[in-house]
């Protein structure tokens, strides 16, 4: 029974006592003779009928329909009526019309705009031919060797894939790299894709211009001196000229011959990423001078992806590569030397998984969970508009109730009149809609211009296309329905003569529709709440990563890099030029100190290896493989990292000088518990073997790939005393105050060596700034989001309460004219929206903590119950409530009793 | 309001009322509809009847006093109006007149 009474509320509010009093006696009967439960689901069963037979015989049969049925046959004639008559109509309230296209523009626009991003980032299939049977191929689980990046195989292994299926029309290889391109004594640094002979084949591309690479392009290593240009950077680097084809470039010092350019639109098969210059596989040696790897099976580095047969599905491919994969694996395990059998049966255990692979290599997944959380937030802010646009148009309809009513009695019929208004709130939304796409485009750019310049992100572009272009128009239709419905259906229901008799007042717009509309507002704030909440909590998760400390001292700390490598450089005069840069680097104007390392620190990269430690007996299975990293003399002073124990390196640490290292304090703690590391040695693997080494020092944890991953065991040798440097970051301590020596830092390098290509030149900030990109997008875009939620449901809320104020004019004269003063009118107005304010905060609240999980990875340093921003959030909402409620109430207290009460 | 001819249902219930006198409210309304007609009775319907009819000002409705055992809820009297019993009476009597020469008709098998 007291649910009964509860949905007793959907009844109208003029009958709901006695029909309540009604149904409670029908149930204090049923009780006695049937039991309370089943009385108890006949009363609820009761008031759900009356509510609805209540609500839809409201109106009068239609008797003048038929006179209208025989225009309405032609339907075109009708819409374009009414569409003619919408614009009319439209143009009649301009105000109304600006502010409703304007909260759709923002609502449509935001959605749009992550779409487009989402899109082309995770859902969008690669511009290529039957993207549909591309698949991934991916081989997790333990490996013995070197690992370059996610999802890779070696390349002997690719060949057995290539060479030894069934169920595959072709296999691809790729790896991507960057590399040094000279033309007519130009050099810069270009990003190329190192890509099997087949590549283009078995994706099924044709050359903008000149030829692809073909199968012949895979014979003998080194002997394929040939590139292939994306169409982009042929547009940008030689103005789309078709005379390129045959000209020679140089390539990391390598004469290479430009033999084609890719079709437009293809940026490779890595989503969200691009490449400038194409080069086969055959030419690894040159494009890393560092390593090859060709014919190495303990090195994996190349993606594989692969077009299905005809007629082949994903599980048999799955199931036949799986035979397959398991023969190499284990011809590969037999051939590994000094194998446990616990190691042996672990490696044999692994499994091919293969994915479809038609949406492209996925770059980054970090970037999914943000941008689908990101589109969570635009599709509430676009909810919450609907229901401010729903509000508007309902108060509107009030005041237009005149003009139905001569409409009905004029012989419109009410179906007619319900499709008028729809036709009207399919126009606004459309016209939100194009405007949207501006809104969209700008927001896209600026998101665009977020990301670090040097990220994967670069191949992704604002303008609309035709999947963003049908996202916007359905999200449009969508949302015009949405808001239009309800007001169109009730905008059906109005009595005739009522309306026309009824002059001035509002008395049939009647409490059932108020009841609506404060419902609208009372969702609109539990949103906005929920917007705010996570608006807070990304903001303060930003807060902290900004605020926390990585360890090092990055004000003040400029950064750059060279690959000598790529130049022909060889490894003693790599060795020569990274120091003498070092030491004119120190001598720059206000530079107080310069070192480098071949692991720059904050680009999310790290070097593992595995080490045994002097005196630790390390357990089956043990992770062995601390962070290990070589850098130069200084290092430590440069970056501001406190040396504990010991001394740092400096110029005696030289290459034939005594094998030194240093670690940091958990590397101390993990292997030597509260004694010192300093004088202890530690034994780890290189290319040439195993070397070891004397630990002469102790330095603070750092954070070291970036700021959220957790600290790590490192350990640190001179960079002098590793003997294969093929790059080098270098790091420039400058003097409090003193802009980054940008300039001087290039002059340098043009002295030095014109032809190395400077890159990754910027201050530690930027750098600690672009490692938060993601961080810094949601904490944006949520803060942003929020904030037009916030705006939204206050120009909704303040909407409804002068509404309701104006209608209770009658009664607030009466109450003012019988003695209330201005602060109890005030007061009484006030409690109306503190009402309808905690409905909403409670609700918001309770989703604030139930949705919160979701959002927890995405959060550093801090739960998603975070108290400072759930309460952060309810008192922004509190203060912005009461502000936009407080202007209706003081116009409520402001009514003259007598011209109220004369008016009606 | 023009002048319309009373539909069976509305008929039914303006004499349900009638026949209640000083007692009609919701509850016994759609019993004695129910008792006298022998069929099952949509509350739901008998409401929107009784709301229609008084639009039509053929009953009137008082609102009488809160009673402990509908919670305190008050009841709502409905009478049929002057009117309503102006078109019953001539509707009865149209009846009459039209049922006046037939064979009385007897229980079907």
């Amino acid at each position: 029974m007291k649910l009964a009474a509860l949905l007793g509320l959907l009844l109208p509010a003029a009958e709901r006592e006695e029909l309540l009093g009604d149904i409670q006696e029908l149930y204090t009967r049923n009780a006695i003779r049937k039991g309370r439960a089943r009385a108890s689901l006949g009363a609820v069963a009761e008031v759900l009928s009356l509510a609805i037979r209540s609500r839809v015989q409201r109106g009068e049969p239609g008797r003048y329909r038929l006179q209208f049925e025989e225009k309405n046959r032609n339907h075109m004639d009708a819409s374009l009526r009414d569409i003619r008559y919408a614009f009319r109509t439209l143009g009649r309230a301009p105000g109304f019309t600006f502010v409703v296209v304007l909260m759709l523009a923002l609502g449509i626009g935001s959605n749009t705009a992550i779409f487009s991003l989402l899109d082309q980032l995770l859902y969008r299939p690669l511009p290529v031919h039957d993207p549909d049977s591309l698949v991934q191929l991916d081989g997790p689980g333990p490996f013995r060797g070197r690992t370059m990046g996610p999802k890779v195989f070696s390349y002997p292994m690719y060949r057995d894939f290539r060479d030894r299926n069934d169920v595959f029309s072709g296999v691809l290889a790729r790896f991507s790299t960057a590399a040094t391109l000279m033309t007519g004594g130009q050099s810069e640094r270009v990003q190329a894709e190192i890509v099997s002979g087949n590549f283009f084949e078995v994706l099924g591309l044709q050359p903008a211009t000149g030829r692809l690479f073909s199968g012949a392009d895979e014979q003998t290593p080194g002997g394929h001196p040939v590139v292939v240009l994306s169409h982009g950077f042929w547009t940008r680097r030689f103005g789309a000229n078709s005379s390129v084809v045959g000209q020679s470039v140089t390539v990391n010092s390598q004469p290479m011959t430009i033999v084609g350019v890719s079709p437009e639109g293809f940026h490779g098969v890595v989503t969200g990423d691009s490449f400038d210059v194409a080069v086969p596989a055959m030419m690894k040696a040159v494009m890393t001078p560092a390593w090859n790897d060709l014919d190495h099976r303990f090195s994996r580095w190349v993606t594989v992806m692969a077009r299905l047969k005809p007629e082949t599905t994903i599980e048999q491919s799955r199931a036949r590569m799986n035979v397959l994969y398991k023969q190499i694996v284990e011809r590969e395990v037999s051939e590994m030397p000094g194998l446990g059998d616990a190691s042996r049966k672990r490696l044999r255990e692994k499994s091919l998984v293969i994915t479809p692979g038609g949406r492209g290599v996925n770059a980054d997944e970090d970037i999914a969970a943000p941008l689908l959380t990101m589109m969570a937030m635009v599709g509430l802010v676009l909810i919450i508009a609907c229901a401010n646009i729903a509000n508007l148009i309902l108060a509107r309809s009030a005041s237009r109730r005149r003009e139905i009513a001569v409409r009905l009695a004029l012989g419109a019929g009410r179906g007619a009149l319900v499709r008028q208004q729809l036709v009207e709130s399919l126009l606004l939304s459309l016209a939100g809609g194009v405007l949207g796409l501006v809104v969209a485009m700008f927001c896209g750019r600026g998101v665009m211009a977020m990301p670090p310049a040097s990220d994967g992100i670069n191949s992704i572009s604002v303008t609309p296309d035709a999947r963003v272009l049908l996202f916007a128009l359905g999200t449009s239709v969508i949302t015009a329905m949405l808001f239009g419905l309800g007001p169109a259906l009730s905008a059906g229901r109005g009595a005739v003569v009522t309306a026309l008799k009824d002059e001035g007042g509002a008395v049939m717009s009647g409490k059932g529709q108020m009841r609506v509309r404060k419902g609208l507002v009372v969702a609109q704030v539990a949103l906005s709440l929920l917007l705010v909440a996570a608006g807070g909590l990304f903001a303060r998760s930003l807060q902290n990563l900004r605020q926390f400390d990585p360890g090092f001292h990055s004000d003040g700390l400029v950064e750059f890099a060279v690959e000598p490598s790529l130049n022909g450089y060889t490894q003693p005069r790599i060795q020569e030029l990274i120091a003498r840069i070092r030491q004119e680097a120190a001598r720059l104007p206000n530079v107080r100190s310069a070192s480098m390392a071949t692991m720059p620190i904050m680009t999310g990269d790290y070097w593992q290896s595995t080490v045994s430690v002097e005196g630790y007996q390390a357990k089956e299975g043990e992770d062995m493989n601390p962070e290990i990293n070589a850098v130069g003399p200084d290092f430590f002073r440069t970056l501001g990292i406190e040396v504990i124990r010991g001394r740092e390196f400096d110029e005696r640490d030289r290459g034939g000088a005594r094998q030194v290292a240093v670690v940091n304090e958990t590397f101390q703690r993990y292997f030597f518990g509260e004694e010192s590391a300093v004088g202890r040695r530690v034994t780890f693997g290189g290319p040439r073997g195993f070397v070891d080494r004397e630990v002469v020092g102790v330095v603070r944890d750092t954070k070291t790939a970036d700021v959220k991953s957790d600290t790590n065991r490192v350990f640190y040798f001179p960079i002098a005393q590793e003997d294969q440097v093929d790059n080098a970051s270098f790091y420039v301590r400058t003097a409090g105050g003193t802009p980054a020596p940008g300039g001087a830092i290039r002059d340098m390098m043009r002295r030095l060596d014109p032809s190395l290509p400077v890159f990754s030149l910027q201050t530690m900030e930027a750098r600690m700034r672009d490692s938060l990109f993601t961080d810094r997008l949601l904490a944006t875009l949520s803060t942003a989001f929020a904030a037009l939620a916030t705006l939204l449901a206050a120009v909704g809320l303040y909407g409804v309460m002068s509404y309701a104020v104006a209608r209770r004019r009658k009664e607030i004269g009466v109450r003012m004219a019988l003695g209330a003063n201005a602060s109890q009118v005030q007061r009484m107005v006030l409690a109306e929206i503190s009402v309808m304010a905690a409905i909403g905060i409670v609700i918001g609240l309770g989703a604030a903590l139930s949705l919160g999980s979701l959002v927890r990875a995405a959060l550093f340093g801090m739960t998603p119950m975070d108290p400072v921003a759930l309460i952060g959030a309810v008192g922004l909402l509190t203060v912005v409530i009461f502000f936009a409620g407080w202007m209706p109430a003081r116009k409520a207290s402001r009514i003259e009793p007598l011209r109220a009460l004369r008016t009606e | 309001m023009g002048r319309e001819a009373l539909g069976e249902f509305e008929h039914l219930v303006l004499l349900a009322v009638a026949r209640l006198g000083a007692d009609a409210y919701g509850v016994p309304i759609v019993d004695e509809l129910a008792r006298q007609t022998g069929r099952h009775v949509s509350r739901a319907s008998v409401y929107v009847a009784l709301k229609r009819l008084e639009n039509k000002g053929l009953i009137v409705s008082t609102l009488g006093d809160p009673t402990p055992e509908r919670g305190g809820r008050a009841k709502r009297y409905f009478q049929i109006s002057p009117l309503a019993e102006r078109r019953l009476q001539e509707a009865r009597t149209a009846l009459m007149k039209m049922w006046a020469d037939l064979p009385i008709v007897q229980k079907h098998p």
